[in-house]
């Protein structure tokens, strides 16, 4: 699929620290981007450049093919760090401003149905200053996503919310990007949260993009180990030591196998294990999770 | 640009500071219609030549009244006389250029400006209008044109206020309003001039805070300290005081033209304010 959003060597330079350097970002057209990446790593400077908040130092930014300066059609709704609303004025208020600025006609129905999805209706004349955390974002969210644009950036958009808040959004968000085919970029510190509806990964360290991957080869690549339970578990070594090196020092209880390498092979394993028509009670692969093959990347360290 | 406009104009006038410094303008000028009522109605025959000098800032009509006085021949008539002249002197006018005066009206219509332009900023939603295409220079015309909005309120409510102190003053409605939109006019310059000044300072600072004091301090002339302080170390080759623009735009009264210098002065305040008003949004990050 085309790339809807590409980056070539971004760079975004304060003084002579920069805070992104030579970022090739591609993100293909309806998908949902997960970037991560530590604290101050260069996920926010990113999206703000992509929202044409800040001007990049170096680089281009293309957004469907033309450069973002020239691009008029492709819309891009950004809720980057904190929501940006009016605080002495209502939720509703704050969505028909957005409205009447881009233009749309029916504007009270589209701010109703936004307040409606995020759940806000019932809150919709009450004044922003009153709103919790968790309401605001919301209220943000709803925002980035007046006009229906093309590409929806979200900075930590699950901060502050409870879980049903969070798992609401989620359902939301793969909802517009089913539905309307809205291409999603998203960070967020909930890695597990993230890998639940992200197809893709950027993987961002210091400024730099130092690995893009999709879903499948998160799944693909990160093998972790083996769990083989079985009664006849000698059998099973003796079996297993003509593919792998297998011995007995892998046992973790007395009928319990555990191989960490050689993970991959695991089909090759459980064929084999078949043929011999030895008896397993458990045969588990586990996959790493994706904070755990975010920091076996990026070598350990705090996220997002 | 029409729909940023929309949306500018439907939060101006949602704005309680628009509301609140046109509502001080307007008090100044009713409170000066009551004070010159009651010194109709109370006041000496010296009261009333102290409030004709005060506001005409000239002697030509207070010496009109001088002429035939001294207070040995001062009678009923006399002080009747005098009366009549402060009436028929307060003018729709008269009445207006009160809060002009008093310098009150510049400052009041750039800190609405000042206050108004600033809220995309502290609240950062100036972020939400990204997408759309070229937003930042729409926004920025868009605030321009609210500059004269905020200026044609303001001084709708002056006129207004003006219109009431006459009923106060028992004149009888104005029908000529062309002295009044003449003397308008000259202020316009002014006033449009020192608004685009302090948008210039919002963009420039990007805080609201920052931008409020030098509306304050330069719209109370502080600048001219500095001024004087050049001329008097011969820094420059010409005085720098006379092309103060503030000092020209207290020169600016009911009687004479527009000072020489005020209209290239303000001209050049007004374009280096655009100018560079567009070049920041366009080059600049947001800091938001």
């Amino acid at each position: 699929m085309a790339n809807l959003i590409e980056t070539t060597g971004l760079s975004k330079r304060y003084g002579k620290k920069y805070a992104v350097k030579d970022v090739n970002m591609h993100v293909e057209k309806g998908s949902i981007y997960g970037l991560i990446g530590r604290n101050g790593a260069g996920k926010t400077t990113i999206m703000k450049c992509i929202n044409r908040q800040i001007v990049p130092t170096g680089g281009d930014i293309m957004l469907d093919g033309i450069k973002l300066t020239r691009q008029k059609k492709i819309r891009v709704g950004a809720l980057v760090e904190s929501p940006s609303l009016y605080e002495d004025t209502s939720a509703m208020q704050n969505l028909l401003y957005k409205c009447t600025a881009l233009g749309i006609k029916d504007k009270k129905m589209h701010a109703s149905n936004l307040l409606e999805m995020l759940e806000l209706s019932k809150v919709k004349d009450k004044k922003v200053k009153q709103f919790s955390l968790g309401m605001k974002q919301r209220l943000g969210l709803a925002m980035a996503m007046v006009g229906h644009p093309e590409v929806l950036m979200l900075d930590e958009p699950i901060n502050g919310m409870d879980p049903q808040g969070i798992a609401a959004i989620r359902e939301m968000l793969v909802h517009v990007n089913k539905k309307l085919g809205t291409t999603i970029i998203i960070s967020s510190h909930i890695l597990d949260e993230l890998s639940k509806f992200a197809s893709v990964y950027g993987i961002i360290k210091e400024g730099e993009l130092i690995s893009e991957f999709t879903r499948e080869t998160l799944e693909s690549e990160s093998f972790s180990s083996i769990t083989i339970v079985s009664p006849h578990i000698d059998d099973v070594i003796s079996a297993l030591s003509e593919k792998t090196p297998v011995n007995r020092d892998m046992l973790i209880k007395p009928n319990t196998l555990l191989i960490k390498n050689g993970a991959q092979l695991h089909k090759d394993i459980s064929r084999l294990l078949f043929d011999r028509g030895i008896y397993l009670e458990e045969f588990r692969v586990d996959h790493l999770s994706l904070e755990e093959y975010f920091m076996r990347l990026t070598g350990g360290g705090e996220i997002a | 640009m029409l729909n940023m406009f929309r949306m500018d104009l439907r939060r101006l006038f949602r704005t309680k500071s628009l509301y609140i410094c046109t509502i001080v303008l307007m008090a100044v000028v009713i409170i000066a219609s009551v004070a010159v009522n009651a010194v109709c109605k109370y006041g000496s025959v010296w009261d009333i030549q102290d409030m004709l000098s005060g506001f005409s800032g000239d002697n030509e009509l207070t010496t009109e009244i001088d002429g035939g006085y001294s207070p040995s021949l001062a009678d009923a008539a006399m002080l009747e006389a005098a009366k009549v002249k402060l009436r028929s002197f307060m003018t729709l006018q008269v009445l207006a250029s009160a809060p002009f005066m008093t310098r009150l009206s510049y400052m009041l219509i750039s800190l609405v400006c000042v206050l108004y332009v600033s809220k995309d900023y502290i609240t950062a939603y100036l972020k939400n209008l990204l997408m759309i295409p070229h937003a930042k220079t729409k926004w920025l015309i868009s605030k321009i044109l609210m500059l004269l909005v905020i200026i044609i309120f303001m001084y709708l409510g002056i006129t207004l206020a003006s219109l009431i102190g006459q009923l106060i003053l028992g004149n009888p409605f104005p029908d000529d309003f062309m002295p009044l939109i003449s003397y308008m006019a000259k202020t316009l310059v002014s006033a449009i001039s020192f608004g685009l000044f302090n948008i210039f300072m919002v963009v420039l600072l990007q805080k609201r805070s920052g931008a409020i004091v030098i509306c304050l301090l330069t719209s109370f002339n502080i600048q001219g300290i500095i001024y004087m302080l050049i001329d008097t170390a011969k820094l420059l080759p010409f005085k720098l005081s006379h092309y103060g623009f503030m000092l020209l735009t207290y020169k600016v009264n009911l009687h004479d033209p527009l000072p020489d210098k005020l209209l290239p002065v303000a001209g050049v305040i007004a374009g280096l304010s655009l100018l560079l008003s567009f070049v920041l949004i366009r080059r600049r990050d947001l800091k938001m």
